[in-house]
């Protein structure tokens, strides 16, 4: 079972997907934004950080972003996106991973994709046309 | 560098997070009435062709008042010149017939010369009348005067001649016509200063016409020139006039974009503050469903209302986004053919069958709405199968009378008249169906969709038969493809 991060401004949310992925047997911590993310992820390094887009303080991508620039090894944990945003596909192709629900979602879909996220540990990568930009 | 870039288009991104790729530019169409600034263009253009026609009928009257001068100068002149050299003639005759007259001894010859005479006076009496009325120069009436009472004058001495020839006193009548011959010089005189007059007018007659042509050739001139000045000036007004309309309308076209977008934000923003909560209260499921026991319908009810909430927050995001996307255009049978693969679990499901057989076009509609819209109505079509009846859906689309109309048709229920005239109503619900899930914005979003691309969705329905809905969408203006199809 595995060590998670939840980052969501949504603290009922928060508090149920704990409760839920704890049932699983994970360890999960909760962030209720992405400057408490950030906090967390350097206290200890998760090895999948599920992660809403648009928050307050610091949004989703941004955090991410961040994790990329501190160059601590942050860069190489599996980010899976949850939001409620409408483009969460085109946004999830910028922060360059393959994981991403929108909400609302089911418990089952949420487990599916934590479970594949855990097992191919696919680390952000920027999309190719943002690379291609520079 | 790459980091920061990311970040912009992040913020892009969530910032417009509401806009679509087919959301660029804005549905501005100049307005057909007659708008202020329109008005005034024509206005100055007809001031403008007004001023050439008032120019050009100056013109035209001082043409003829010129040709009018020129024909009375020639005239006169002419007439002038004729009767005066005549009556010289004539004045020149009678002083060689009087001669002959002298000259000759047979009474015979004398009679003869003397009705010639006659007829002679006569004829210098008629040219006289002519002549006179048209002594009108300066100078040439006195001349005239003068020369007619010496031509009178001369009757009595002459008179006498002839009457000493007639006795043939030669000698007597030669003496009184030698007398005479200073008066016919000076008469001689007088009718050649008659032609000289007569022939200055002319010259001062031409010199006033040439003139007045200078002066109509200024005149246009000047016309001209200030009708070109009017022309720039008017122009100039006139590109002001529609910059200032061009500019007011680029600027409405702007705040109706911005409006868009900010109610493409705000429709944006609603759907994921009630998404999030439903993401809540749908994870809540999960250790509900260990907690109630089997059999109670609560978790079922739980689910619907979720279901259906889902449903109303994805077709107000469809309805409000359709305004943002109404630019670009498809071609019905690719859009169709994708859609096909998404659409068979659902058909599957419920044993139906799918028939595809759609024309190749270029139409009016993005790609995004009609995908929307044709999923909509296949969705339609088996969510009102009729019960025991396995749903059969047809999709076919051709041009027709210069327009492209795609229909779906069903075997499924079907409408009442009643609720035909008012199934594209937003969130209306038939009493007969209101038992099948639907948010009742299912086919409002399909008319919206036809309407915003520039045409129109009509239904033909049977109750307890089936239902045709037919989307009716303009051509794009250049086709690129031919008449081509799928189907199968």
């Amino acid at each position: 079972m595995a060590d998670l991060l939840v980052v969501d401004d949504d603290r009922d949310l928060g508090e149920l997907m704990v409760s839920l992925l704890e049932s699983q047997g994970h360890r999960v911590r909760v962030g209720r934004n992405g400057r408490e993310g950030l906090a967390l992820v350097a206290e200890r390094h998760p090895e999948l950080v599920l992660l809403d887009v648009d928050m307050p303080f610091l949004t989703g991508p941004e955090m991410t972003y961040r994790m990329f620039l501190r160059d601590l090894g942050q860069e190489t944990i599996p980010i899976v996106l949850l939001s409620a945003v409408r483009n969460l596909s085109e946004v999830a192709r910028v922060v360059g991973t393959p994981y991403f629900l929108g909400k609302p979602y089911d418990f089952s879909s949420l487990s599916r994709l934590v479970a594949r996220a855990l097992v191919e540990r696919q680390a952000p990568a920027p999309a190719r046309a943002e690379r291609d930009r520079r | 560098m790459q980091g920061w870039l990311r970040v912009h288009r992040l913020a892009d991104i969530l910032a417009g997070g509401a806009r679509d790729d087919n959301d660029k530019g804005s549905n501005d169409q100049p307005g057909r009435r007659m708008t202020p600034s329109r008005r005034l263009v024509n206005l100055a253009f007809a001031l403008v062709g007004a001023g050439v026609l008032a120019a050009t009928l100056f013109a035209t009257a001082q043409t003829r008042s010129l040709q009018d001068g020129a024909r009375s100068i020639a005239e006169n002149m002419l007439a002038s010149v004729r009767l005066v050299g005549q009556l010289e003639s004539e004045v020149q005759k009678k002083r060689i017939l009087v001669d002959d007259h002298i000259f000759t001894k047979d009474a015979r010859a004398m009679t003869a010369l003397e009705a010639q005479l006659a007829a002679l006076d006569a004829q210098i009496s008629t040219t006289m009348r002519s002549y006179h009325p048209w002594a009108t120069q300066p100078g040439e009436r006195t001349t005239w005067d003068r020369a007619r009472s010496e031509l009178a004058a001369l009757d009595g001495p002459i008179a006498a001649a002839l009457t000493f020839s007639r006795q043939n006193r030669d000698a007597e009548a030669r003496q009184v016509m030698d007398a005479l011959g200073l008066r016919f010089a000076g008469l001689d005189q007088d009718l050649d200063q008659l032609i000289a007059i007569n022939d200055r007018a002319a010259t001062a007659s031409l010199a006033q016409l040439s003139m007045v042509r200078f002066r109509l050739t200024m005149t246009l001139l000047g016309l001209g020139l200030a009708a070109l000045l009017g022309t720039a000036v008017l122009r100039r007004w006139a590109s002001r006039q529609i910059a200032r309309g061009e500019e007011e309308m680029l600027r409405s076209a702007r705040v109706l974009e911005a409006r868009n977008r900010e109610l493409d934000a705000f429709a944006g923003r609603v759907a994921h503050d009630i998404r999030s909560p439903l993401a809540a209260i749908k994870l809540a499921m999960t250790p509900l469903q260990t907690k109630i026991p089997p059999g109670d319908r609560t978790l079922g009810i739980l689910e619907r209302g979720i279901g259906r909430m889902e449903a109303l927050v994805e077709d107000l995001l469809a309805l409000a986004r359709i305004e943002t996307q109404t630019r670009g255009h498809c071609d019905p049978a690719s859009v169709v053919a994708e859609l096909e693969g998404e659409l068979a679990p659902r058909m599957e499901a419920e044993k139906g069958v799918l028939r595809v057989s759609v024309n190749h076009a270029e139409v009016s509609c993005s790609e995004g709405l009609l995908r929307q819209a044709v999923t909509n109505l296949v969705e339609n079509a088996v969510k009102y199968h009729r019960p025991e009846v396995a749903p059969e859906v047809d999709i076919s689309g051709a041009t027709s009378n210069g327009s492209y109309d795609l229909r779906v048709s069903d075997n499924g229920l079907g409408m009442s008249t009643e609720d035909a005239g008012r199934v594209f109503e937003p969130f209306y619900r038939s009493p007969r169906t209101q038992d099948r899930p639907g948010t009742g914005l299912g086919l409002s979003i399909v008319s919206r969709v036809a309407e915003a691309s520039g045409g129109r969705l009509s239904v033909e329905t049977k109750l307890g038969q089936g239902s045709t809905f037919v989307v009716h969408l303009p051509l794009a203006e250049s086709p690129r493809l031919g008449e081509g199809g799928t189907g199968h």
